[in-house]
């Protein structure tokens, strides 16, 4: 046995001990069924979460969502640190690089709208700097312009590029898709040093999310004329840019979806009926039914490790909509449609 | 205090108390007309009113179902974010317009929010659901006064009939009656008077 695989072995071990730690359907159910808020947090004392000391104000949903990012995030630092480094580098960006996009996403939208620096640095997720020295420079940057400038010599230097296109528009798009770009690249590029049969779960993830959210972002320019296919779409997979073209152009969106192959039918089949908001559940739900499927193919290797993150993932996602729920009075049927509780 | 207490029973304050009443009585048939007028136009809007409040709720039970799925499956936080990104805030100008006299705010709406950032699609979608009512809204806000107005109206524009017809127009009716009957007495007793002295010339 290599060093490497006895490394892989050791996390694995200890991802199977943390998968018992996530909640079960149960716990899940139990929390949507809490009557409010204070329910709720007493309702998550019971579980692995235990008291969670947050302000109860008119902030509460906000900064719940905060204590479960970190809880979150804590999860991944402690597989990434026992993780081997090729592996390691990969979960690292696969989630930190996606949560500093966001957080730099949320920067220029409030450096676009003047908001103040305080509002800007309470809305950012609160996780260390990935590529970017210091979110604090950026914030306190003059302008958009500016926290773009800041970003010259780093794996973003390429938005530089696009603040003529921002200027003309007076318009974010062209950053913020410049930023999905810039991640689908890197992760592209950081998948190609996994092993051949890692980089297969990897990729079944990475790109069935990223066909998913171009099916999205081309039904949101339905109608357009004349939309530029290569930068609005850098990246495609499964679906390829003429599907996506179709959705854009195709007079019956249903023939449009009924067009795709599967999983992706199914995932879109809730646009039919006009929620879009169950496609992003299905979505979660289609992740979840991935790793599930890989980790059962062997419960020794990586996918386990990807599993355990990937139901983390989820498992955040759920709390932080159940305790906006909670905070607003919903149901917990209004809760549950849009909640992926698939585990027993 | 009667009410003929102070008044001077002569012809000139009679004629200009007949010229009075006439007005007054021309004036309260116009009224009476703007009642009926207003009357009828109020139960016509509370009909619209209802049809367009039944709708709006439809509408905005949408709107509030999209958005909720919308903060449900992306979070707070990120939603606020994606909500910071859009520039232009709601722009309104509100001008007084009148009606039969009824004097009620018109609202234009000179400038929408726009959406420019490259927002989720569950996000864009409720937002295009709230956009889709917020003129509906402002119209049925803007309706909702009118209607209003016109009931307060025609409460003021009935109080001033009833007013007329039962009080200003007997009392004036009245007064004329008194005048007259005045001036009756006062012409007899001239009459009688003056037959007296004929009659001692004799």
């Amino acid at each position: 046995m290599t060093r490497a695989n006895l490394g892989t072995n050791y996390v694995v071990l200890r991802t199977h001990a943390r998968i018992a730690d996530l909640l079960n359907k149960q716990q899940m159910q139990r929390l949507a069924e809490a009557n409010d808020i204070n329910e709720f947090i007493e309702r998550l004392k019971e579980t692995p979460y235990g008291e969670i000391e947050v302000e109860h104000d008119d902030k509460i949903a906000l900064n719940l969502e905060k204590v479960f990012i970190k809880k979150f995030t804590d999860r991944i630092e402690e597989i990434v640190k026992i993780t081997p480094a090729k592996m390691g580098e990969f979960l690292h960006a696969y989630f930190d690089f996606r949560f500093e996009v966001l957080n730099l996403k949320r920067i220029l939208r409030g450096k676009f709208t003047e908001s103040s620096t305080e509002e800007i640095a309470e809305s950012l997720i609160p996780i260390d700097p990935y590529i970017v020295k210091d979110y604090d420079e950026l914030i306190n940057a003059k302008n958009l312009d500016e926290v773009v400038m800041k970003l010259n010599g780093t794996s973003y230097q390429t938005l530089i590029d696009k603040l003529p296109l921002y200027q003309e528009h007076d318009a974010l798009w062209p950053l913020e898709l410049e930023l999905n770009y810039i991640y689908a690249r890197n992760i592209l590029r950081l998948t190609e040093k996994l092993a051949a049969s890692d980089r297969r779960i990897v990729n079944s993830l990475v790109k069935y999310e990223t066909d998913v959210e171009n099916v999205l972002i081309a039904i949101k320019r339905r109608g357009k004329e004349d939309v530029d296919m290569e930068s609005i779409f850098p990246v495609t997979y499964g679906i390829d840019r003429d599907d996506l073209k179709a959705f854009i152009e195709e007079e019956n969106l249903n023939k449009a979806i009924d067009g795709l192959e599967e999983p992706y039918r199914s995932v879109l089949e809730p646009i039919k009926t006009g929620d879009i908001a169950l496609v992003r559940a299905m979505l979660r739900k289609g992740k979840y039914d991935a790793a599930t499927k890989a980790r059962a193919g062997n419960q020794f290797g990586f996918n386990v490790i990807l599993a355990f993150l990937v139901y983390s993932e989820i498992e955040k996602d759920n709390l932080v909509g159940l305790a906006w729920g909670e905070v607003q009075g919903l149901s917990p049927e209004q809760l549950l449609k849009y909640i992926v509780i698939p585990w027993d | 205090m009667s009410a003929t207490s102070g008044i001077r029973p002569t012809k000139g304050y009679l004629m200009e108390t007949k010229r009075r009443i006439q007005t007054i009585e021309r004036g309260t048939e116009f009224l009476k007309l703007k009642r009926d007028q207003l009357a009828k136009d109020l139960t016509e809007s509370l009909d619209v009113l209802k049809g367009r409040r039944g709708m709006m709720m439809n509408n905005l039970q949408e709107a509030y179902s999209a958005l909720t799925a919308a903060y449900l499956s992306l979070g707070p936080a990120e939603v606020q974010s994606q909500a910071r990104s859009i520039k232009n805030t709601l722009d309104l100008e509100i001008l007084p317009r009148s009606v039969m006299g009824v004097v009620y705010p018109s609202v234009r709406v000179k400038e929408t929010p726009e959406i420019s950032a490259e927002l989720d699609i569950t996000l864009s979608h409720a937002a295009e659901k709230v956009y889709e009512i917020i003129e509906e809204l402002i119209r049925l806000a803007e309706f909702e006064e009118r209607v209003s107005r016109i009931a307060e109206e025609l409460g003021t524009t009935s109080r001033k009939v009833n007013a007329l017809e039962n009080m200003v127009i007997p009392d004036m009716q009245h007064t004329i009656k008194f005048i007259e009957d005045k001036l009756d007495a006062e012409s007899m007793e001239e009459l009688v008077r003056m037959k007296l002295i004929g009659g001692t010339r004799q």
